[in-house]
């Protein structure tokens, strides 16, 4: 994000907010996330999940985009999944020098393309945050989670 | 005769992990999550993340604040090619074998004309770097990884990835000198480079990690089946196993 510094922390979530809604499925993702608890989730615990979930994302993007220092993005390639599924690989060059290999996998949903993973040098995202999250679940439950990752959206916003 | 500590060191590990394997076999990884270790590995962790917030990461970070960039580059570039007959070898292990040339042509390039590794000419020569080990040789021979490891000083590990340790202590050109007065240094600016390598990736870890072991154990796993593939791992990787 160019204007990153000036905007501080609250800024460049407002202006994120939507669009990490429109590009990501965050519903999905927080079910994914939850791993096998999700399913014994009652609907309204699946709601609080998704969007507790959904302001640490947006939070934690927000806190990242903090600076442009000409970091460049190429998307290399395009592959269709089985399931309707689509994977985008890129790849994401420092000014000095360094590629960091981003791949997306997306999905078909309601109409439009939604991110639902995102693989940083082979290293998903969504694995590692459900094998972390359901350890919570399984151990101290779902007030725990929930509260948990409300601190680390709070540390974020603090942050700068 | 300051090799006495890394041999004594890459034994111990050879025959722990003889000790291991052979426990293994009698208890086969039941776990779904593939870490019977898990109450070892725990302690190891507690440990290394003690030292590493006492000691390590402060210097490394101390070292990245105040040493420019270019020169630790070249003491990345240093290292790196130190250790790198372990590349060429296992390029030819895993029957990359015009990688394999390439990587021996990039290693005396850069031992040369790069000043023993400091420059790294022979990426503009079309001699690319590549990354290559034991524990990658045997997943492209099929083993399987086995139990996750978390080595104390080591970090991340597992039983399929250890056996590297003596065969890269062995093929680092470090080990084959025997003046004390290089190698402490040496030994210890390469363990400080090579911690510095990884602050980025662990300060995302502790920002957004409940539990820093597992999040670094499975990072550490997919980074593995990555790198087996060479960055560029079959579709199926990306698909329903996952979710």
């Amino acid at each position: 994000m160019r204007e990153g510094p000036s905007l501080g922390f609250r800024g460049r979530r407002d202006r994120l907010w939507p669009i990490i809604e429109r590009t990501f499925d965050l519903g999905f993702i927080s079910s994914v996330v939850s791993g096998q608890y999700w399913d014994s989730m009652s609907g309204t615990e699946q709601a609080e999940m998704t969007d507790t979930f959904s302001a640490l994302t947006v939070a934690t993007y927000a806190s990242r985009f903090d600076e442009y220092s000409g970091e460049e993005f190429t998307v290399v390639d395009e592959k269709p999944l089985k399931r309707d599924r689509m994977l985008v690989r890129s790849e994401l060059r420092t000014s000095d020098g360094d590629v960091v290999q981003l791949d997306y996998v997306l999905h078909m949903t309601t109409g439009a393309w939604k991110v639902i993973n995102v693989i940083a040098d082979g290293v998903s995202d969504l694995s590692i945050k459900r094998a972390d999250y359901s350890a919570v679940l399984k151990g101290a439950g779902f007030a725990a989670l929930i509260s948990r990752l409300n601190e680390q959206t709070a540390s974020l916003a603090s942050g700068t | 005769m300051i090799n006495h500590p890394y041999r004594a060191l890459a034994l111990a590990v050879v025959i722990s992990l003889g000790a291991l394997s052979a426990g293994c076999a009698s208890s086969p990884e039941a776990r779904e999550d593939g870490d019977p270790l898990e109450p070892m590995n725990r302690g190891f962790h507690g440990i290394n993340t003690g030292l590493d917030d006492l000691i390590l990461r402060p210097i490394a970070e101390t070292y990245v604040d105040y040493t420019p960039e270019p020169v630790r580059t070249s003491v990345s570039n240093f290292f790196d090619n130190a250790s790198y007959a372990n590349v060429f070898l296992n390029d030819f292990l895993q029957g990359k074998f015009s990688q394999g040339f390439s990587d021996i042509g990039r290693f005396l390039v850069n031992s040369t004309v790069g000043i023993l590794g400091l420059f790294d000419p022979a990426t503009g020569m079309g001699l690319e770097r590549h990354d290559e080990d034991l524990g990658q040789t045997l997943g492209v021979w099929g083993a399987g990884e086995g139990a996750y490891l978390e080595l104390p000083f080591y970090g991340p590990n597992s039983v399929r990835d250890a056996p590297d340790i003596p065969v890269s202590t062995y093929t680092n050109a470090l080990f084959y000198i025997s003046e004390a007065a290089v190698t402490i240094p040496l030994a210890i600016l390469g363990i400080i480079d090579t911690r510095a390598q990884f602050l980025t990736a662990t300060r995302v870890r502790d920002e957004s990690a409940l539990d820093a072991y597992i999040f670094t154990r499975e990072a550490y796993r997919q980074r593995r089946v990555h790198l087996i593939y060479d960055g560029d791992p079959p579709l199926e990787e990306f698909d329903e196993t996952q979710y």
